[in-house]
């Protein structure tokens, strides 16, 4: 009888009874008598600890502000560099332009044309007394103690030139003032 | 608000685009920060030591996060860097005050439970938290994710790399020992 079913008894068990008998078992466990005898969630699950007033709230930007140092001051540094480096040349630009604005002449405006305005108001008689005078004019200059030598300033003016400067027609390449 | 709609992967699509990135960083830390303080709270015991190791795991997240690939959930990983954090955290404590036995190690966090400014023992509550102590490490990860945070053992085994079925055993030992702390030595 024995030899006949090979010593197996002569029940069945679902499919995959024994493979799966470990896993219901602690299902079991772990559901009914695990949990079953400790503390209530009453009891036990509410927060033991305390925190800080406020810790939650400050919290998300406490750490954000550990991220984001190095690429913020990356990032400053370079918007730094690049303002600096507009900023310079800018200024260099305008003060190239200034200086080149003010040192050429304006449209139409001669060069000697500044001197040749304060002579316009003074007569051509005073000036050919002035220049026939000589040293007595210095007094003009308010300047006692390196006085201005005019027959030697004079020396090198032709007639012509001072005709032509009284003109207001230079020679070519022979400017007085 | 906005950051409660958004699920973990559309959070996560947020903090792969640069242009976003910083808001969904935050908005993850908001969705997370108090779940995560409280698992890391229950294993170190002290505010300051938590703060430190939260604020560790967030930015682990921040360097780590473009690399995530998704094989698990993004708050099942962050529970595992918190919880291996925590870890790390004990055990260099434990080193710096030469706490080797379990007896020793026992002993070390009961004083750090009774120094809380609020510990009460004849409150259930602190006994409980006393009795945790008692637990292994891994023990006590297990038993705090499944009956603080009523997390899934499905999830547990994501978090902890351990499978359902150790996790069920192990949450039994956990609970067992805490209840014979409780029936036999202080007589709950």
């Amino acid at each position: 009888m024995k030899a006949e079913n090979g010593g197996k008894p002569p029940f069945y068990v679902a499919d995959n009874y024994f493979q799966e008998l470990e896993s219901r078992m602690l299902d079991r466990i772990s559901d009914e008598e695990g949990e079953g005898q400790l503390p209530t969630a009453a009891e036990g699950r509410i927060p033991t600890f305390k925190v800080p007033a406020g810790y939650f709230e400050t919290l998300e930007k406490t750490i954000s502000l550990k991220v984001q140092p190095a690429r913020n001051i990356f990032a400053l540094r370079w918007r730094h560099a690049a303002a600096a480096a507009v900023t310079g040349l800018l200024l260099f630009s305008g003060i190239y332009y200034w200086r080149s604005f003010y040192r050429q002449p304006l449209p139409g405006q001669d060069t000697y044309s500044a001197g040749s305005a304060v002579i316009r108001n003074i007569s051509v008689n005073e000036l050919a007394d002035f220049v026939e005078e000589g040293p007595t004019a210095n007094s003009i200059t308010g300047d006692t103690q390196n006085p201005v030598d005019i027959n030697q300033l004079f020396q090198q003016v032709s007639s012509q030139d001072l005709e032509n400067f009284l003109s207001e027609k230079p020679a070519p390449g022979n400017e007085v003032f | 608000m906005e950051r409660s709609l958004l699920s973990d992967d559309e959070l996560l699509s947020l903090f792969r685009d640069p242009v976003t990135k910083q808001k969904a960083f935050s908005q993850i830390i908001n969705k997370y920060k108090e779940k995560l303080y409280w698992h890391i709270r229950r294993m170190v015991l002290i505010h300051e030591d938590a703060d430190d190791v939260l604020q560790n795991v967030f930015i682990k997240m921040w360097k780590g996060l473009d690399q995530f690939r998704e094989e698990s959930k993004l708050y099942s990983w962050l529970y595992r860097i918190a919880s291996n954090e925590s870890i790390t955290h004990i055990n260099r404590v434990k080193k710096q005050k030469q706490v080797e036995t379990d007896e020793e190690t026992y002993s070390f966090l009961e004083e750090k439970v009774k120094a809380d400014t609020y510990f009460d023992a004849s409150k259930i509550e602190w006994k409980l938290q006393l009795a945790i102590q008692t637990l292994p490490e891994q023990q006590k990860i297990v038993f705090s994710l499944r009956y603080f945070d009523d997390m899934p053992y499905q999830d547990m085994s994501e978090v902890l790399g351990v499978t359902t079925g150790a996790l069920k055993a192990s949450y039994h030992h956990a609970a067992k020992k805490i209840q014979d702390y409780l029936l036999n030595e202080l007589n709950f």
